[in-house]
């Protein structure tokens, strides 16, 4: 096999396993962004117990490896699951990966929600309360519009970080992008370790432009004049 | 209009949820309704340790530990084995947690695996610490490594232990060396003794050296082992598992006196790995 077709057989490959990684960036970054928001309202609602929980969460999610949180995510879930009476349940590495970088991302996010929130100047609130605004209405009409353009460079930087992430979830079997890189490594014991990488660098570095150039392209739009 | 994108958005991240854990549900289920009186054993392995163990070209587990498991299978009827392709660490932590029932890394014995495993009597394999050294060096043995060049050595794992106990067995001797855990592909780490930056390599057997040394031309040769290590497969600690390692003994047994380990030895690591007993 010459190096070119190599390389091309490589480069499909790659491409036949991106869309693995692609799912898990987007259900997670939901999963995350749902459970962020969540999150972010409980902690501000400063509701006693609850709200010291949800920072307690957060805290973790934040400080915690990806890597731990994957494998406490895949070996972890299935032992909790049947003390807390839910019966028993093997989560698929999919799941695991899923839940463990959502859960991730949602602790990373809540902090940069919770921030932007109180970037709103007290004197919007209570303009909007004076006017007569339902609680939602308030919400809805001016705080979140004010709230989006503060949030959003975070934002995309943890959603920068989601997707360094998912390099990890080989780990557990998962062949992703980084699994073929480092399946085919083994494969010719290692001979090939560097264009690989570089490969794998450029790939993850083109998910990255792409995701930052998307949440540059809504920055400017949500901008306020 | 936004609400309906916003809608369809939704819509098609909901669905492709379900499917996700459709096509995962299914796959559990049938693992988990195995035929009666059939055990599905699941079993962790390496994926990037070729030869060892790793997922080939056609996403199949395979290597002499999977094949091992395979020839296993075939000999056991009570039992059906699954192999999981993941990494060492992964393989370890699921095996201790019971996520798989066992793990076919080629471990050697300690006390602290035997205490968090059982670990069968009969051996699966073995690990062969071998010195690589420059065809016309005239190394032939480990007393003839004092003051060369010798390659780092990682201070987690058996080799570095092996030198240790033969330097405190011979303190008339002494070797220099560094310790450092060095990434660096066995590949790279043969063409170091190849063009003299290194005299002598220790390392274990299992890495492919035969094949790598043929296939790259390097002039280096595998000396004798400096040590035989029995390699074992690990199992779940449960009351149950006591039953399957009965199992894997006597399969085990059956497929060695039929010379089954050895003919596996030799497909992928290019000897037989048994001469040496």
């Amino acid at each position: 096999m010459t190096l070119e077709t190599g390389m091309q057989e490589l480069l499909m490959e790659f491409l036949k396993t991106l869309p693995i990684n692609i799912i898990i960036i987007i259900l997670s970054a939901a999963l995350g962004l749902l459970f962020a928001v969540l999150l972010t309202f409980v902690r501000l609602k400063r509701i006693p117990v609850i709200s010291q929980l949800a920072d307690l969460y957060v805290s973790f999610a934040r400080s915690v490896p990806g890597l731990i949180l994957l494998f406490i995510a895949y070996f972890g879930i299935p032992k909790v699951l049947p003390l807390i009476g839910l019966g028993t349940y093997d989560i698929s590495p999919m799941h695991a990966a899923i839940i463990s970088m959502g859960f991730y991302h949602s602790g990373y996010i809540s902090e940069v929600f919770r921030p932007a929130y109180l970037a709103v100047e007290k004197s919007q609130h209570e303009a909007a309360d004076s006017l007569g605004y339902t609680p939602m209405q308030k919400f809805f009409r001016i705080i979140l519009p004010q709230m989006v353009p503060v949030a959003l460079p975070g934002y995309g930087n943890a959603l920068v970080y989601l997707i360094h992430d998912t390099s990890l979830i080989f780990a557990i079997g998962i062949v992703d992008i980084m699994g073929t890189a480092e399946l085919s490594i083994a494969r010719s014991y290692g001979t090939n370790q560097i264009l690989i990488y570089f490969i794998i660098a450029l790939m993850f570095s083109a998910m990255c432009f792409t995701t930052d150039g998307l949440v540059r392209k809504l920055e400017k739009r949500v901008a306020i004049r | 209009m936004k609400k309906k994108s916003i809608l369809v958005a939704a819509s098609v991240l909901g669905l492709s949820l379900l499917t996700a854990c459709n096509s995962t549900d299914n796959k559990s289920q049938a693992e988990s309704t195995g035929d009666s009186g059939v055990r599905t054993i699941k079993v962790a392995t390496g994926h990037t340790s070729k030869p060892l163990s790793w997922v080939d070209e056609n996403d199949e587990v395979t290597g002499y530990e999977p094949e091992l498991i395979k020839e296993l299978d075939k000999v056991l009827e009570d039992y059906e084995f699954e192999l999981f392709g993941v990494e060492d660490s992964a393989g370890e932590t699921g095996v201790a947690t019971g996520k798989y029932d066992m793990l076919a890394g080629g471990l050697g014995f300690t006390e602290e695996r035997a205490e968090q495993y059982i670990i069968p009597s009969e051996s699966s394999g073995r690990a062969l610490i071998k010195i690589y050294v420059a065809e016309d060096s005239g190394i032939e043995g480990i007393q003839d490594l004092v003051g060369k060049k010798i390659s780092p050595l990682s201070p987690a794992g058996a080799t570095y232990k092996t030198v240790k106990d033969w330097e405190e067995e011979n303190p008339e001797f002494k070797l220099e060396y560094d310790l450092a855990d060095v990434g660096i592909p066995i590949a790279d780490r043969l063409k170091e003794v190849a063009t003299g930056k290194y005299d002598a390599l220790f390392y274990p057997s299992s890495y492919g050296q035969i094949e790598i040394i043929e296939d790259q031309k390097l002039p280096v040769v595998g000396l004798d082992p400096v040590k035989i290590i029995p390699t074992f497969f690990m199992i779940h600690k449960s009351e149950e598992n006591e039953e399957l390692k009965q199992a894997i003994d006597e399969g085990l047994k059956e497929l060695a006196e039929a010379g089954v380990l050895s003919e596996l030895s030799t497909e992928f690591y290019a000897e037989d790995v048994f001469q040496y007993d």
